[in-house]
């Protein structure tokens, strides 16, 4: 444009990069913008340039099961409280957007629900987003409403408990302590220690930060839970001046993550998958020992046989790390997976996206199997493993698979199939 | 706990020069509509889907589903791939819904907003896989149209705008219009079209340099044809709304 100015030259140049990169102007754009005509047309012109070209991108069918998905998660808005929908991430983001700021939620309300729980009725299995292998049968986590607890023995749902809380939970993560389960209920911002004979919440554990991983290991003291924030910290629950970090970078929120954290061979494995690290720390003086950089978004841990441990990368990768944390081998996986489960040399990822995949470790060769909305998967001890499949509409379910990916059985809103 | 989303308010709501809220725009435009069959278009046909989402009408989320849900998906399919894509047209249908104030009729066809929401959605995710910026505003809220979104004009005069858009890009270079969709749909950075077209940076700069002149020079001489000097299209509309 002729004329221009270099202070214009410039601000056009940063409209064309921040249109380009789907970025918000900064307040000194804005400032420019409200007394500059000609950049204002110029910001005019990109916003066309990306309509227009938005508009002759081919149209492409969804998949049809989208708009039920769509329609329900719409339905379970409309009955969330105002504050409730604001906090809580839409049921469609399977992750936790573990920044938001209803972090703040602590302890009495939540707590003094949870030693009494709700009286109301609770659906079995309304939607399923965690699975545990607890004593004696499955303890499934629902993210519904009331923070669903569902116990089952064998293919029956034998207890049902609502574990309230200030917000709907949004359950993430469980594991099993001899007769307890640890629930990492992101919502809250809280780990519940639930007992499962009878069914009973019996504490809560306030995590500030939010809580991003979880893993538990017995020993001589009665055994130990660990947990990560989402800001990075580690720590084991009770233990409150005992807490370390292992983020270095600036405090930038995290959106949708989580971190697998594994007790294995005396070392403390924990992901960060903001860098692609996996840091190994001493389990008793949280001592960050080393930090293996394993690239990708490593998100989810599991122990080996012999001492390696499998690290999930979201990103679309199966990693074998050694004792020291190296990569010894690496298997491309499809999609995004962000839960893992083995036994013995089986190992099934799964991709809320749609789809569970089985990893054989040691042929390499992968088999997939569609499911509409898997969350969580666990090895069962008997090689069998089980999967909570989500569902916005109320109605999801729990499965059983051998290690050939045959269901044995499911469990699906009541009725078994 | 706090959110650090990308906290830039949204300029259309803080202007002097709009009288109305969306909401009153958009009940206005349905009376509109009703008023006459010869205004009962397309961009009424929006104004009444957005006034019936504001009443919370859950066949009104269908029938926008219905209708837009290719276009949506064929572009969030294009920029994530189709794993992702599934779960972000959930995101930004269900977002619509939740917060249906946010598409003002008076501004952009549906399709058209809702194709920008897509977009930058998408392009959200991207970063946060990067792992480079954040999503929301400190309160969660989501800014489909950041900054200017298409303006209050008429929305066949928007259609024909982009379509000499479309038609300008045409006469460009394949390796022009190559990277110009590169920056401006996909995403990219001026480094990452550098690698993946194995030019240097230089040259993606003096390519989308060249482009945006020759747009700009296509629809000011378009416009000078069509309405005189008076209409300054978008440009025109964006400086009253930034008054």
């Amino acid at each position: 444009m002729a004329g221009i100015t270099e202070p214009c030259d410039t601000v056009q140049q940063q409209l064309e990069e921040r249109v380009g990169l789907g970025q918000s102007l900064t307040p000194e754009l804005r400032a420019h913008l409200a007394d500059c005509p000609g950049c204002r047309a110029h910001l005019t012109l990109l916003r066309d340039l990306e309509a227009a070209l938005l508009e002759v991108v081919p149209p492409l069918e969804p998949p049809a099961h989208l708009k039920t998905a769509v329609l329900g998660a719409a339905r379970q808005a409309r009955v969330t409280a105002p504050a409730a929908a604001k906090a809580r991430p839409h049921p469609s983001r399977r992750w936790w957007p573990l920044m938001l700021g209803a972090a703040a939620v602590s302890g009495l309300l939540a707590f003094g629900a949870l030693l009494t729980p709700s009286r109301g009725t609770a659906a079995a299995l309304p939607d399923p987003a965690v699975v545990v292998a607890a004593a004696g049968g499955l303890l499934v986590a629902s993210n519904d409403q009331g923070g669903t607890l569902n116990l089952l023995r064998g293919d029956q749902v034998t207890a049902t408990l609502r574990s309230g809380g200030r917000q709907p939970s949004w359950f993430t993560q469980g594991v099993r302590l001899g007769d307890r389960v640890y629930l990492a209920d992101a919502a809250n911002d809280r780990v519940l220690e639930v007992q499962t004979d009878p069914l009973k919440v019996v504490r809560s554990y306030p995590v500030p930060d939010g809580v991003a991983g979880l893993t538990a290991s017995s020993g001589p003291d009665g055994g130990r839970v660990y947990f990560k924030t989402v800001r990075g910290a580690v720590g084991r629950l009770g233990d409150a001046g005992g807490q370390i970090t292992v983020a270095r970078e600036a405090g930038m929120p995290l959106a949708d993550v989580m971190d697998g954290v594994l007790l294995s061979g005396g070392t403390l494995f924990v992901t960060h998958h903001l860098t692609g690290e996996v840091c190994l720390l001493d389990p008793d003086t949280l001592k960050v020992l080393k930090r293996v950089v394993v690239g990708g978004a490593p998100v989810d841990l599991a122990p080996e046989a012999g001492g390696t441990v499998l690290a999930l990368d979201v990103k679309g990768r199966l990693l074998r790390l050694s004792a020291g944390g190296e990569v010894v081998r690496s298997w491309p996986l499809p999609g995004h997976p962000d839960k893992l489960g083995v036994n013995g040399s089986v190992a099934l990822v799964t991709d809320r996206a749609g789809q569970l995949t089985r990893i054989d470790l040691v042929s390499g060769k992968l088999h997939p199997m569609p499911l509409v909305h898997p969350m969580d998967v666990v090895a069962l001890p008997d090689g069998t493993f089980a999967v909570a499949e989500g569902s916005a509409s109320g109605k999801g379910s729990v499965r059983v698979l051998d290690e050939a990916l045959k269901t044995s059985w499911q469990l699906e809103g009541g009725s078994r199939k | 706990m706090h959110m650090t989303w990308m906290a830039v308010p949204d300029s259309r709501f803080s202007l002097r020069s709009q009288p109305a809220t969306a909401a009153e725009r958009a009940e206005e435009h349905v009376q509109a509509a009703q008023a006459g069959p010869q205004q009962a278009e397309q961009p009424d046909t929006d104004a009444r889907l957005a006034l019936r989402l504001r009443q919370r009408e859950e066949a009104a989320l269908s029938e926008v589903y219905d209708q837009h849900s290719g276009a949506v998906y064929g572009v969030l399919n294009r920029l994530l791939g189709d794993a992702a894509a599934q779960e972000a047209l959930q995101d930004v249908f269900v977002r619509l819904w939740e917060r249906p104030e946010s598409y003002d009729p008076a501004r952009a066809g549906l399709k058209t907003f809702l194709l920008v929401m897509a977009r930058s959605r998408a392009l959200d995710r991207l970063r946060a896989t990067k792992a480079t910026l954040p999503l929301f505003t400190e309160d969660g809220a989501e800014l489909p149209f950041p900054d200017t979104g298409p303006g209050p004009v008429g929305h066949s005069e928007d259609a024909q705008r982009r379509e000499q858009i479309r038609a300008a890009l045409s006469q460009l270079s394949a390796a022009h219009r190559e990277t110009v969709e590169r920056a401006f749909l996909v995403g990219e950075s001026r480094e990452e079209i550098s690698g993946a077209m194995k030019v240097p940076v230089g040259t993606v700069k003096s390519r989308l340099s060249y482009a945006l002149k020759h747009l700009r020079a296509v629809l000011e001489k378009a416009g000078q044809e069509n309405a005189g000097p008076e209409n300054a299209g978008l440009g025109k509309e964006v400086e009253t709304w930034l008054e």
